[in-house]
């Protein structure tokens, strides 16, 4: 095994690790700091006591900026996994997949401001922040791009975890254009603190991060519980999921363009209409998040075996016991190739 | 992948051929365990009971909203969402992916054997664990020392009997909230 021969899975969380290390400390340090004005009431947050506010948003967001991408780097990561397995291809530009997640990890430290265009900083301030967090879309969009230039010419297959995979592709794209549109300074101050930023995160969360877990969980149950689940419906679910979802977000974009502000307990009797859908959305997505629950846990009991590689994947966890034993490997082994190894188009034709 | 490894299996072995669910059973043997395979599966299960608690939020959420007065009191609702999002960023987003899938893939893809320091991986699923304690009530020195869980399920409880005792739900929903003209949207 070598750097370069690593699964985009394990640079997705090498990137993840990195931003945890680094990034944690400052929350736990921002903590530390609220215990130390509540217990010994010296002034650093509250002004009431002399302290700032303001310092502890920015210690807040310089944090929860990069953690954003603590959840979203890895649902990246699984989905490069999936996509290269269901179309039967070498990640496109393997080595700019697993670049950009380095990337995202670098550039998600130095862009926080743009939670705070409205907080009094500087234009000066923002005009920067505002940049680099345009700069940051470059290495979300570079995977998007190497995803689907994937599938081109693959051999693509609808297996669930695909299902999922489509489904993140392109709930992320939304979640992450319309981020751009929050990024943008002019916009932002008409946007900001509205159900347009609720239903953003909610489509690079849920859309993103939630659906590649399930995607992630779909492709690996097999060799987690050595048994397969009902591809019917793994099939329905996913669709279900993303047709509740949607109806849940779309309405909440629409609900911030009109101005609704997020986190009040009342809103104007116009907006009910659009309230009302998106309950009726999250209704339907509530109930479909069951049917994976339900569907999983009986193949893990009562599920037909699956065998060591029932999607004919290429990477090492797919060469062993399923499910494996608990040491994994008997010898270490000598990775002598990459994990996508899926040969020249032809071959895999038929698969 | 072609390497110089042989598959563990034995051909033609017992019907299900040892593996890290079978090789012990018992409480014990999970609670203690130092495979990250066996504290993957802790965390799914934990984290699965998280995103059905953090949902449930997400509905109460959904539920208040469809009321422009919205249905609970404000400073409810305003617990609502905050323990939607607690719980949904710490004890569900966060650890999702690599602490199940991770924890899980990570030392196979790479040919090894388990993660580094497994009774570290184990402690941190015990500090997850403990995290949640503080979710429902916090320490005497933060501030807000209220039971959330407690106080939510006090006025859901308080809803569900006004739904009862009243068949015009749409005039009782306006009455139970009998402050609402204070929060009022003005524009």
């Amino acid at each position: 095994m070598s750097w370069m021969r690593l699964p985009l899975f394990i640079w997705a969380h090498y990137a993840t690790g990195l931003i945890q290390i680094l990034g944690t400390p400052v929350v736990a340090i921002a903590l530390v700091l609220v215990a130390v004005e509540r217990i010994m009431h010296v002034g650093i947050f509250d002004p009431n006591v002399g302290g700032d506010p303001i310092l502890f948003q920015h210690i807040f967001w310089f944090y929860s900026h990069p953690a954003v991408y603590i959840m979203i780097l890895p649902g990246m990561g699984v989905i490069s996994e999936v996509i290269a397995c269901f179309s039967r291809k070498r990640p496109f530009g393997y080595e700019f997949i697993a670049a950009s997640s380095m990337g995202i990890a670098i550039l998600g430290f130095i862009v926080w401001g743009h939670h705070m265009f409205v907080t009094g900083q500087s234009v000066y301030t923002g005009i920067v922040f505002s940049f680099l967090t345009f700069f940051v879309a470059v290495p979300s969009a570079i995977k998007v791009f190497n995803w689907t230039a994937t599938m081109y010419k693959g051999s693509v297959t609808f297996e669930s975890p695909m299902l999922y995979s489509f489904a993140f592709i392109g709930l992320f794209t939304i979640g992450g254009l319309t981020g751009l549109f929050l990024s943008t300074m002019a916009t932002d101050v008409a946007l900001h603190g509205t159900y347009f930023v609720v239903a953003h995160f909610h489509f690079v969360m849920v859309g993103g991060m939630v659906v590649a877990f399930l995607a992630g969980l779909h492709f690996w149950w097999p060799k987690i519980c050595g048994r397969m689940y009902s591809e019917p419906w793994a099939k329905f679910a996913a669709l279900l999921i993303f047709a509740g979802f949607n109806l849940t977000f779309l309405p909440q974009f629409v609900l911030g363009y009109l101005g609704m502000p997020r986190r009040y307990a009342a809103y104007p009797p116009e907006f009910q209409v659009l309230n009302v859908l998106s309950t009726a959305g999250a209704s339907i997505l509530g109930t479909a998040f069951f049917i994976p629950m339900i569907y999983l846990t009986y193949a893990w009991f009562w599920g037909p075996k699956a065998g060591n590689n029932p999607w004919q994947a290429k990477g090492l966890e797919w060469e062993i016991q399923s499910p494996p034993t608990t040491y994994n490997f008997d010898v270490t082994p000598t990775v002598t190739e990459e994990a996508y190894n899926y040969g020249p188009w032809e071959e895999n034709k038929v698969a | 992948m072609a390497t110089t490894y042989q598959p563990t299996t034995p051909e033609a072995a017992a019907e299900e051929p040892v593996n890290y669910l079978n090789v012990e059973y018992g409480w014990k043997s999970w609670l203690f365990t130092t495979d990250h395979k066996r504290i993957a599966m802790l965390y799914l299960w934990s984290i699965t009971v998280m995103f059905i608690i953090g949902g449930a939020f997400a509905m109460l959420v959904r539920i208040h909203l469809t009321q422009p007065t919205g249905l609970f009191p404000p400073e409810i609702y305003n617990r609502l969402f905050t323990m939607h999002g607690v719980i949904m960023i710490f004890f569900f987003l966060v650890p999702s992916i690599p602490a199940t899938l991770g924890n899980f893939l990570l030392p196979i893809q790479i040919g090894a054997k388990d993660l580094a320091f497994p009774r570290v991986n184990l402690l941190s699923w015990y500090l997850y664990i403990g995290g949640f304690r503080y979710l429902r009530r916090g320490p005497r020195w933060c501030g807000y020392r209220l039971d959330f869980l407690r106080t939510v399920q006090h006025h859901l409880f308080k809803l569900l009997r006004s739904f009862r005792r009243h068949r015009r739900l749409h005039r009782r929903l306006l009455l139970y909230h009998h402050r609402s003209e204070f929060y009022r949207y003005r524009a």
